[in-house]
């Protein structure tokens, strides 16, 4: 059973930019390969340990959304995933051909609404932290609709070793 | 994900392992579902083998512990990963859970 297609694979190397395009059909039990696969190239391309498992999640979230949210968990569909190595970031677009998001979700989606809990756990919310976390951890997060499809687009800047390094110590200081 | 259940004298630990993930919800649903039919609201949960949590993993656990607090009990969870603990800190999650280094200090909790 074909689980993952990888449709297009150009390999540069580093420099100047590698694009590898993955597909999966809209089920939720097949996030996790995309999730795997994009977070071994962004190791790959040098990012951190966290920085890589932040972008996995954070790409997991986003194709959990579209199939979730864009085709309310319907089958037959499908979500393209488009990873763009440059050599100072990693951009990746999600792409789905379902319902389109209302856009304001993502402008009130951030750190403000995470530091909302409330003391009492009934009042607190079970769904809703994925575009918080997006926010939280990546660099950039921009939502358009690009003719039928919608495009998530997520940028994360590849740090210096010594930056990453840095700000590895700085999160477990806190 | 897999989950294992232990139970003790007066509590229950669910060990859980690999990726806590929107896959694996439905299987954690019922196994919390289970316990609180059968009215056990003391829960430890181990996640020292879990790999990978995202926002539906965690949806899952504050969802627990509604329904365990509602039977006047507490869920505490132990043995968090680095990168785990990480988004548990991103979520502000780690204020709404009693969170132990070890298994062994999640379950002595219980008894004080």
């Amino acid at each position: 059973m074909e689980k993952l297609k990888v449709v297009n694979t150009e390999c540069h190397g580093l420099d100047p930019v590698g694009t590898i395009q993955f597909i999966i059909a809209s089920r939720i039990q097949d996030v996790r390969l995309i999730g795997l696969a994009v977070n071994k190239l962004c190791s790959f391309h040098g990012f951190s340990e966290m920085d890589a498992f932040g972008i996995e999640l954070c790409v997991v979230e986003a194709v959990t959304n579209a199939i979730e949210h864009a085709y309310g968990c319907e089958l037959g569909h499908q979500v393209r995933v488009i990873l763009n190595l440059h050599p100072d970031r990693a951009e990746i677009e999600v792409r789905d051909q379902g319902s389109p998001m209302d856009a304001s979700l993502l402008e009130e989606a951030g750190c403000a609404k995470l530091d909302c809990v409330p003391d009492d756990v009934e009042l607190l919310s079970v769904r809703g932290r994925g575009l918080s976390i997006m926010k939280e951890m990546m660099d950039a997060v921009s939502y358009l609709q690009d003719g039928e499809e919608n495009c998530l687009v997520l940028t994360k800047k590849l740090r210096s070793p010594p930056e990453a390094e840095s700000a590895a110590s700085a999160g477990q200081d806190e | 994900m897999e989950i294992t259940h232990e139970k003790q004298d007066n509590l229950d630990v669910l060990k859980l392992s690999g990726r806590f993930d929107a896959a694996c919800s439905k299987d954690f649903k019922k196994v919390i579902g289970a316990l609180s039919d059968a009215n056990s609201s003391r829960i430890v949960i181990d996640m020292s083998a879990v790999d990978f949590i995202d926002s539906s993993g965690l949806g899952c656990l504050v969802g627990a512990l509604r329904t365990v607090n509602n039977l006047g009990g507490d869920i505490k969870i132990c043995s968090l990963r680095p990168q785990i603990r990480a988004i548990f800190e991103l979520t502000r999650l780690h204020r709404v859970f009693a969170i132990f280094n070890d298994r062994a200090a999640a379950e002595k909790s219980f008894q004080n």
